[in-house]
């Protein structure tokens, strides 16, 4: 039996395949920490999760109130117009004139108690970007063997990425100075920031 | 098949973090946030269960959301345990449920100077939309308003000295709950 000697082009053979296997199974995940990483990284200029919309209006009722003359069927009242009143979660007074209520799903009513001016901050949760968010975020145990898993493919992907070309386009030619070019970027940003 | 016993493996991890509300009640009573933080003292250590509106989730990762019980001078902070992760962002402006053990964070004059040591090191951990950190944890410990961390250590140490001529306790305690589960209702 003749052993077979293991060539560069064998090599190049297996880590083309890692490579395309692994990176169509990890493309979703790739995906998902991509979007969620550019929305976390703007995070304080664009809440991530929510859209957030502030409306004003006049609150239902006769005004100026106490905090006396509040009950829960008059706060529920003032949900009507805007249709939260199935949204009722609690209400409370931040300051003796003013009137806080939390809605289910993160909205909130604030009203003046002496005016009846009222604002409505109404949130909407951003579909599918804020579950991509939750899932960047590591939700437990299991996302973490799993991000874990996905962490050392990424890893496994690059390595095999930079050796499937040979030639001028390979590391040894146009890849090598696009490698080191890539890696310069973060150097100097530890080195001068 | 790989791919699939794997992936039924990680959702059954994942499905720890969540139990009924009738599950979480036979363990304990449930406490409101006032009452927790009125006993806070002789608790700590111990397994409790709080229910309260969570008025504000860290947007730095989810792992911490806030419970407020009768106004926003009562709020307890909740972390969350590695069986949790982080908290889901419906947990904003809803009641939740708590289970968890109620911790004890003690502020000192060492834990300053810590503090102080990081921050001119520059590796004090940030945490909030700006320098002056979390609004709402700021308020969950009754701090005075303040726009830098300095400013923060200051009123620290001033709150301390208070304490230290008044009660002969040269520390601040803060409650916190590492929650193990939680519910939204």
């Amino acid at each position: 039996m003749t052993k077979k000697r293991l060539t560069g082009a064998h090599w190049r053979k297996w880590f083309r395949v890692i490579h395309r296997d692994l990176s169509f199974f990890f493309s979703g995940v790739i995906i998902i920490y991509a979007v969620s990483g550019i929305m976390l990284n703007h995070r304080d200029s664009i809440d991530p999760n929510y859209t957030v919309k502030r409306h004003s209006l006049q609150a239902e009722g006769t005004f100026p109130m106490t905090q006396e003359d509040i009950s829960q069927a008059m706060v529920m009242e003032m949900l009507k117009p805007i249709h939260e009143e199935k949204n009722y979660t609690k209400h409370y007074f931040p300051a003796n004139d003013k009137l806080k209520v939390f809605l289910k799903g993160g909205s909130s009513l604030e009203v003046d108690m002496q005016s009846g001016k009222a604002v409505y901050e109404a949130l909407k949760m951003r579909p599918i970007i804020s579950q991509f968010n939750w899932l960047h975020y590591n939700p437990g145990k299991g996302w973490t063997v799993f991000s874990d898993i996905f962490a050392v493919s990424l890893i496994i992907i690059t390595l095999t990425g930079i050796f499937i070309n040979k030639g001028k386009k390979g590391v040894l030619g146009r890849g090598g100075i696009e490698l080191l070019a890539g890696i310069i970027i973060p150097i100097l940003f530890i080195l001068l920031l | 098949m790989f791919i699939l016993t794997l992936s039924c493996l990680l959702i059954s991890c994942n499905q720890k973090q969540k139990s009924t509300p009738s599950e979480t009640a036979k363990i304990s009573k449930t406490m409101q946030v006032d009452d927790l933080l009125n006993n806070a003292e002789g608790l700590v250590g111990e397994t409790v269960v709080v229910d309260g509106v969570c008025t504000h989730i860290c947007r730095h990762g989810g792992k911490k959301i806030f419970l407020m019980g009768s106004d926003d001078t009562q709020i307890i902070r909740v972390e969350a345990s590695d069986n949790i992760g982080s908290f889901s962002q419906e947990t904003v402006n809803s009641i939740v449920e708590v289970k968890g053990i109620l911790m004890e964070q003690r502020i000192d004059e060492a834990y300053l100077v810590d503090w102080e040591t990081r921050l001119a090191a520059g590796t004090a951990e940030e945490h909030g939309d700006g320098e002056e950190g979390c609004a709402t944890e700021q308020k969950a410990q009754n701090e005075q308003p303040a726009n830098t961390e300095q400013e923060r250590i200051a009123n620290f140490r001033e709150r301390i000295a208070e304490r230290n001529e008044k009660e002969g306790k040269n520390f601040l305690s803060f409650y916190f709950i590492e929650a193990e589960e939680y519910t939204i209702q």
